[in-house]
């Protein structure tokens, strides 16, 4: 009996050339009951296996080849759960105690870490093979007792492997002869690195991306031939004929190395309870001071304490009131800390979690459905992503976690990058030796081939490159680019999920260094770590967290108080904006497409808003949701159900499915299906579609309906509606979360406009905005907006207040382009001391250089030291006369004055946005004369008119759904105007369209619902004055 | 009176494009150049891609707006009827060549202000030509001789001509002595190209023009803008403080020759070329130079060109070896259409001075050398003339074939006692432990094997006693050479020990050598 002990798979970066579940497939095929993965310096691979060894019947055993000093490599296989954890502790002490790619262990860095572990002595590269290679037949003589004396006799095998080389064949003479005097068994191996011999090809393929090279150039470092794939037991036998005690130790050794990942030894950390509690009970306890908190003695109350229970009963049963705990212990380190948070994503179904104050929106209110976020048949720890503020303040949230359970304790998730698309087929051509145009060529096709049949590949797609599908390169670049996508290419970090474990979590997984300083990262991704039962919280950063966070402290700042969690529900203020689609820096709805909705859905209440979070998405336009919903809410459609049974779901979203949660229930009512069969329904429709699962499901949704006797198009329909949202379908509690962060910050943006606008400032970039129309936007709105000024500026914006009238907000010195921050801090930090006498005693107190001197006397921030911008710039470019010499003597500037358009430019030149008047102020006069309407004036003409409107370009965008169809908005100093250009027009004006920053439409004024746009008929350019803004472009 | 003439060809890569062909002149016309695009790359993709950027556009393409720095999308979108040709060096360089030369044979101090821009001294040639609407009339004249069209300004600084020429709207711009100020007055400041950074500087001073400029204190700007702003002072006010900096002509390097009949025959095309190459030879010869290669460019009656390069195998300056090999490249890849212009650049190096090493082995002359190396590669084809190397491959016996050179001198390295000059030679440890030695056949011979299993227990009628294998290699399976072989080392009834091949593509059995 031969089991393989010693399989490499892409895991081992760019030597192995499978899937780990390849592996055990073929294994199973083979009728080898068990199969050990090796990687190198690492377990990446072993949770994938072991799922795959489950499924396919067989025993998947642990294993890694570790790195030694000398470049040698030693495979060490798990005997037990101690063995797996000096396996991960030895891991981890060699990854973070070397830079990324060197790391490597001597070999008596093994000594007090071999417990539990079996020691083969590896192939060719093992450290005896290589040493009998060199012809030091000493050196490996001494390398084995050394080996033995660290892991004894009984657990060090001299492996042996016979791949048809000659020079093999001497080295496994010696091997066996070594083995033989000093009394250590043998063991066979065939080191595959795929499963097939046709997997040789990719492996070569990896050999020239690793060694940087092609296939026509890499000699004898491609395989020599394909017999290093799995082997079958007769194939081995045959082989090893002469040694069949090689063979039968293998079978003896695989019985031995019970350890299974089912066995992880994992421990959630127990939270720290008060004396006599048990986390349950804790957990109630909190929950119940919560549901008083929350609810009071309101109508929801008695319903809210039924959901609790409910919940809290099943939470006690999966037993993990512990995790909820611990969640909420970070929730409440961010309270403590002034750091916002909230939770999202499915969490926010749970009325516990809303109790608890790790989510905002009420779900027993909005009747969520707690299911979706946990159910006993899912046998899956819950998922709860929390939203921090992006930054600093989240990256002090996680260090929190790290020192909270200890350096060792948590880790962040991996996220492993995987050969896709474009890069996969550079690669493969690379390797190939194709030409590099050709390669640019194959790379801009294949984004558009997704996965398909070969043959199709060939006969279609190439020719149309220009490819000769008939060249043996170019079959083999069809097929390797199938073969070589979705195997693992790096390992990446994924971007907040962290794991925590009870004591050392490289116990539990080995830990790698990130290349962020003070993180380290698991070897595992969040889908084998949940797979596993390690449980992992997302820290997530948002922008929009931010922004809200620094506009309650602004407000604080200036006397006012805003609380997050007490904002009136229904303020008419805010819905009126909304309305008005008066939206420019409202979380979720602020795009162009979410404008150009807002005043048709006209959102009245909350639930609304959760409904336009959710509807403007790939989902519902591909389904065709959102016309018919947008006719419903106007009344110029019935609200039917495709089936009377489905009224109660779709009620609330007038018949359409909008919702992932809606999208479960609608199978469990018309198909009958359990809460877990329609989770699968999901999943099988989800990101990770596959043809087969999709049909099979498909196949019992169609059959569930007909049971409950609904046939013919009603049956059609509802499939339809499940299976072309399942994708996109946004989940209606994350759509809640959405829409109360799109509420909080239109509400600030309404009645602390100074606050709001001087936080979303301070966060860019974020959102879809230049920083140049929120600027504008915001005194639009009557902010008034003071400039940069050297004696008066923050770093950040900040809010003045004046006397007797509303706060205003004065820029920051960060949108000084050019200035360092610490020259920005100086400059408060000089004023402070005392005032400055003149720009040359400001630049030498802040330690200004020229440039920096200069830009701020061209944007006018030196005018309150006296000058102006002109016969400040002259002075500015005076060398600077050093801290012993007095200021050069002033001298009148020959300098003009700047121009309004000097101005301007000099504005956008320095700090990308101006206060003074929108450019196309200066040009409005000329205009009006040829007719041109302002965005204001544009509202109030008739339907069809025919009309010029002009402006600075923000926004371009053809979306994929709009068959060819371009949207504009321009921008003037009224406001935003809507252009739709038709592919006849973007064909006959692309290039104005596409570069020019300023726009002339002709057009027919189109109202719908209150929402005016221009058609557009002819387009022409407008000559640019200065600096144009930015618009944000085909995002 | 004007002391200087500023010569000025616009758009100069594209002038030197149409130079060469001419019909191109009405037409929009853009040359492009590659540029590494690495936008869509991202972290990890590793890879950026080529695009094809506008590097200059003739007047007709400009007024369709395309301009320098577009990708070939934009300026075809802008013109789409635009033509397009690479940018190529030599084109260039020859044209600026040409241009510096035309001027020189007006004057004989003229100044290479770059491509595109010549300076002439035109003190004294009032005397020989007239007044300077005729200097300039002149300098108009033998430089539109060569192919390119002027501009012409004199005035009495070299800035105050180079306005006048950019900025002039005929052909010749006379400025009048005391006018200069005047006429720089309007110049925009942008038409002295001054660095970015000056650029900037002036820009955020609202100085637009060079009377702004000008009007500027001088001190006032020397302190601020040191020596550069200085000098764009000065050239405001149409000072020259540069040097002048007279241009002499290089060691001409190239001959050519323009035909009045079209040659259709090798025969009478050598002819041609021998002249050429005399005349060439000789100049190399005065100045004591060789060349190591040769270019030869052949202007064609279909428009086009066919040009080869000829490498020489050691350095000469003697027209019979050259007129050989050329002949001998050009038979081998003959012109596509008659011949009516032939071009020969040579490039020039210096002799080693030296005579052959004391140990070197007596050789041919290198004259003889290169002719029979020439003959033979014509008769055998390149790829099977040279000396064999080994091949870094799986594949036994795999070798390729390596240009050859006359035996060079051992370096001071390889005559060093106990080095080995060949890496894949045994080393003396392995000989002495025993292997042997392969012999190898070539080719391999084809024999009858019988087989149990994989394994062959006779070879033609000879039994084999013991063999050992299958050694198994294969490669080259991404390419239409794919193979694939089983060796099998085996003792035959006669004790004889020999190497057997099976080739797995073929099936057949070859015994490839015998071991000594």
């Amino acid at each position: 009996m031969f089991i393989e002990l010693h399989a490499q798979s892409a895991f081992s970066f760019l030597e192995g050339a499978e899937h780990p579940e390849a592996f055990a497939a073929e294994a199973a095929r083979l009728d080898m009951p068990a199969i050990a993965l090796v990687d190198r310096d690492g377990v990446y691979g072993a949770a994938r296996l072991a799922r795959a060894a489950a499924k396919a019947g067989i025993k998947p055993i642990v294993g890694s080849e570790i790195t030694l000093a000398d470049g040698s490599r030693l495979p060490l296989l798990v005997e037990d759960r101690e063995g797996y954890q000096n396996l991960c502790r030895l891991i981890t002490r060699m990854k973070l105690g070397a830079p990324k790619g060197a790391a490597a262990l001597a070999v008596d860095d093994l000594e007090p870490n071999t417990a539990g572990l079996v020691c083969l002595t590896g192939g060719a590269r093992g450290p005896l093979a290589s040493r009998l290679a060199a012809g030091d037949d000493d050196g490996a003589r001494r390398m084995l007792d050394h080996l033995v004396a660290l892991f004894g006799r009984s657990s060090c095998f001299v492996e042996v492997q016979r791949h048809y080389h000659r020079e093999q064949e001497q080295v496994l003479q010696r091997l066996v002869a070594l083995a033989r005097s000093a009394r250590v068994p043998l063991a066979a191996s065939n080191q595959p690195l795929f499963a097939r011999p046709s997997g040789r090809p990719l492996a070569d393929v990896f050999t020239c991306i690793r060694e940087k090279t092609d296939l026509d150039h890499a000699g004898r470092r491609l395989l020599a031939n394909g017999e290093r794939c799995l082997k079958s037991s007769a194939a081995m036998t045959e082989l090893f004929r002469d040694i069949p005690d090689a063979l039968d130790n293998t079978g003896e050794l695989a019985l031995r190395l019970a350890f299974t990942l089912k066995d992880l030894g994992y421990r959630f950390p127990e939270f720290p309870l008060p004396p006599g509690q048990t986390p349950l009970g804790y957990l109630r306890e909190l929950s119940e001071r919560g549901l008083r908190v929350r609810y009071g003695d309101g109508p929801l109350a008695a319903r809210a304490r039924r959901q609790i229970a409910h919940e809290l009963e099943l939470i006690g049963r999966l037993d993990l009131a512990g995790y909820f705990l611990i969640v909420w212990d970070i929730v409440e380190h961010c309270r403590t800390h002034d750091i916002l948070v909230q939770g999202r994503g499915s969490a926010a179904n749970s009325a516990v979690c809303y109790a608890l104050g790790i989510t905002a929106v009420d779900p027993v209110g909005m009747e969520l459905l707690f299911e979706r976020f946990l159910s006993e048949a899912r046998g899956e720890w819950p998922d709860i992503d929390l939203d921090l503020p992006s930054g600093e303040r989240r990256e002090a949230v996680i260090q929190h976690v790290y020192q909270r359970y200890g350096r060792l304790g948590a880790g962040m998730t991996a996220n492993v990058i995987t050969y896709r698309g474009r890069s996969a087929a550079r690669e493969v051509g690379q390797a190939l030796g194709l030409p590099s145009d050709m390669r640019d060529r194959l790379a801009k096709l294949v984004a558009n081939w997704g996965y398909q049949d070969p043959e199709e590949l060939l006969t279609k797609h190439l020719p149309e490159a220009g490819c000769d599908p008939n060249s043996p390169r170019i079959r083999r670049f069809a097929a390797l680019w199938l073969a070589i996508q979705d195997l693992p290419r790096h390992l990446g970090q994924h971007s907040g999920g962290m794991v925590i474990a009870a004591g050392r979590l490289d116990d539990v997984v080995p830990l790698e260094p990130a290349t962020m300083p003070g993180r380290v990262v698991v070897q595992w991704d969040k889908d084998d770590c949940a797979g596993l039962g390690i449980v992992k919280v997302d820290l997530l950063g948002l922008g929009m967290m931010s922004v809200l966070q620094d506009s309650l402290t602004l407000v604080r700042e200036t006397g006012g108080s805003v609380d997050l969690a007490q904002l009136p529900p229904d303020d008419p203020a805010v819905y009126r904006s909304l309305q008005e689609a008066d939206t420019i820096g409202v979380f979720q709805v602020e795009s162009r497409a979410q404008m150009a909705t807002l005043p048709r859905v006209r959102p009245e209440r909350f639930y609304d808003l959760v409904v336009q979070v959710a509807i403007i998405r790939p989902g519902p336009i591909v389904g065709d949701m959102v016309h018919p919903y947008i006719r419903r809410r106007r009344g110029r459609e019935p609200v039917t159900y495709p089936h009377p049974s489905l009224e109660p779901i779709l009620r609330r979203t007038l018949g359409v499915p909008l919702f992932q949660e809606q999208l479960l229930k609608m199978a469990m009512v018309t198909a009958g299906f359990s809460a877990t069969e329609a989770e699968e329904l999901r999943r099988a429709f989800g990101f990770k579609r596959s043809e087969r699962l999709m049909a099979e499901v498909e196949t019992k949704l169609r059959a569930g309906m007909a049971r409950q006797g609904i046939h013919g198009a009603t049956a059609e329909e509802i499939v339809h509606a499940i299976t072309a949202f399942a994708l996109y379908g946004f989940p209606e509690s994350h759509a809640s979360s959405f829409a109360l962060l799109a509420y909080a910050s239109a509400y600030l943006r309404v009645h602390h406009p100074a606050a709001f606008y001087a936080s979303l400032l301070n966060n860019q970039p974020m959102g879809f905005y230049h920083p140049a129309t929120i600027v504008k936007d915001a005194q639009r709105h009557g902010l008034r907006m003071l400039p940069i000024d050297v004696t008066r500026s923050e770093w950040l914006c900040t809010i003045e207040p004046v006397d007797g009238a509303r706060p205003t907000m004065r820029m920051g010195l960060r949108y000084v382009k050019g200035l360092r921050e610490r020259a920005g801090r100086a400059i408060v930090a000089a004023r402070q001391a005392r005032a400055f006498g003149s720009i040359h005693d400001l630049a030498r107190r802040a330690h200004l250089d020229r440039d920096e001197l200069e830009t701020l006397a061209a944007i006018g921030a030196l005018a309150s030291i006296g000058g102006t911008r002109r016969t400040n710039l002259w002075a500015a470019a005076m060398p600077h006369p050093g801290p012993l010499f007095a200021d050069p003597p002033g001298e009148p500037s020959p300098l003009s004055e700047m121009t309004d358009v000097e101005r301007l430019a000099a504005d956008y030149a320095g700090t990308s946005v101006t206060l003074g008047r929108h450019p196309m102020t200066l040009r409005r006069a000329a205009l009006r004369r040829r007719g041109v309407l302002s965005a204001r004036e544009l509202a109030g003409v008739q339907n069809g008119a025919r009309v010029l409107v002009a402006g600075s370009v923000i926004v371009r965008q053809r979306p994929g759904t709009a068959k060819g169809f371009v949207f504009l908005s321009l921008e003037d100093e009224t406001g935003i105007a809507n252009v739709i250009v038709r592919p006849p027009v973007f064909m006959r004006h692309r290039l104005t369209l596409v570069s020019e920053p300023y726009l002339l439409v002709d057009g027919i004024a189109q109202q719908q619902d209150g929402v005016i746009s221009v058609r557009a008929i002819g387009v022409k350019a407008l000559p640019a004055l200065g600096h144009h803004v930015p618009s944000h472009d085909f995002g | 009176m004007s002391r200087f003439a500023c010569v000025l060809v616009e758009h100069f890569d594209a002038a030197a494009v149409e130079r060469c062909e001419p019909a191109l002149r009405e037409r929009p016309l853009a040359v492009l150049k590659g540029r590494i695009d690495d936008r869509g790359a991202g972290p990890g993709s590793g890879s950026a891609s080529r695009i094809m950027t506008t590097l200059d556009a003739n007047a007709a393409a400009r007024e369709h707006g395309v301009r320098p720095d577009m990708t070939e999308t934009e300026a075809r979108t802008r013109c789409p009827s635009l033509l397009t040709r690479p940018w190529v060096e030599e084109y260039v360089a020859s044209a600026r060549h040409a241009l510096l030369e035309a001027a020189l044979a007006v004057s004989p101090r003229i100044e290479d202000g770059g491509p595109g821009l010549a300076y002439v001294d035109t003190e004294g040639l009032e005397r020989l030509i007239g007044d300077p609407e005729a200097i300039g009339r002149r300098l108009v004249h033998q430089v539109r001789a060569i192919g390119l069209v002027p501009r012409v300004g004199l005035a009495a600084s070299r800035t105050a001509a180079r306005m006048a020429a950019a900025t002039g709207s005929a052909a010749v711009t006379v400025v009048a002595p005391g006018r200069e100020r005047a006429m720089l007055a309007k110049v925009p400041i942008a038409a002295l190209e001054l660095g970015p950074e000056l650029g900037a500087t002036f820009g955020r001073w609202g100085v637009r023009t060079l009377g702004e400029l000008a009007a500027l204190p001088r001190e006032g700007v020397a302190m601020r803008l040191g020596l550069s702003g200085l000098r764009a002072h000065e050239l405001a006010l149409g000072l020259d403080r540069d040097p002048f900096r007279p241009w002499t002509p290089p060691p001409f390097w190239e001959e050519a020759q323009g035909l009045e009949w079209e040659i259709d025959s090798l025969g009478v095309l050598a002819g041609v070329l021998e002249t050429v190459l005399e005349r060439l030879c000789r100049r190399l010869a005065a100045v004591a130079l060789v060349a190591d290669a040769l270019e030869i460019r052949l202007g064609l009656a279909s428009g086009g060109h066919h040009a080869r390069d000829v490498a020489l195998a050691y350095p000469m300056s003697e027209v019979k070896p050259m007129l050989t090999l050329a002949v001998l490249d050009l038979e081998a890849h003959p012109p596509p259409a008659a011949v009516v212009r032939v071009t020969i650049s040579a490039h020039p190096i210096r002799t080693q001075a030296g005579q052959g090493g004391l140990w070197q082995p007596p050789a041919p002359a290198p004259r003889d050398l290169v002719t029979v190396l020439a003959r033979l590669s014509a008769l055998v084809g390149a790829d099977n003339l040279g000396s064999p190397v080994r091949v870094d491959s799986h594949r036994t016996d795999a070798f390729t074939m390596l240009a050859f050179s006359p035996p060079a001198e051992p370096g001071p390295a390889r005559r060093r006692r106990g080095d080995s000059p060949q890496r894949d030679v045994p080393s003396r440890s392995l000989i002495q432990r025993g292997r042997l030695a392969l012999r190898r056949m070539r080719p391999a011979r084809r024999v009858q094997v019988e087989t149990a299993g994989e394994r062959p227990t006779r070879m033609d009628t000879r039994l084999v006693l013991a063999s050992a294998g299958p050694w198994r290699a294969s490669g080259e399976w991404w390419d239409r050479e794919a193979w694939a072989r089983d060796e099998w080392d085996v003792v035959l009834g006669d004790g004889t020990l020999c190497r057997l091949a099976r080739d797995r593509v073929t099936g057949h059995w070859y015994l490839d050598g015998f071991y000594d």
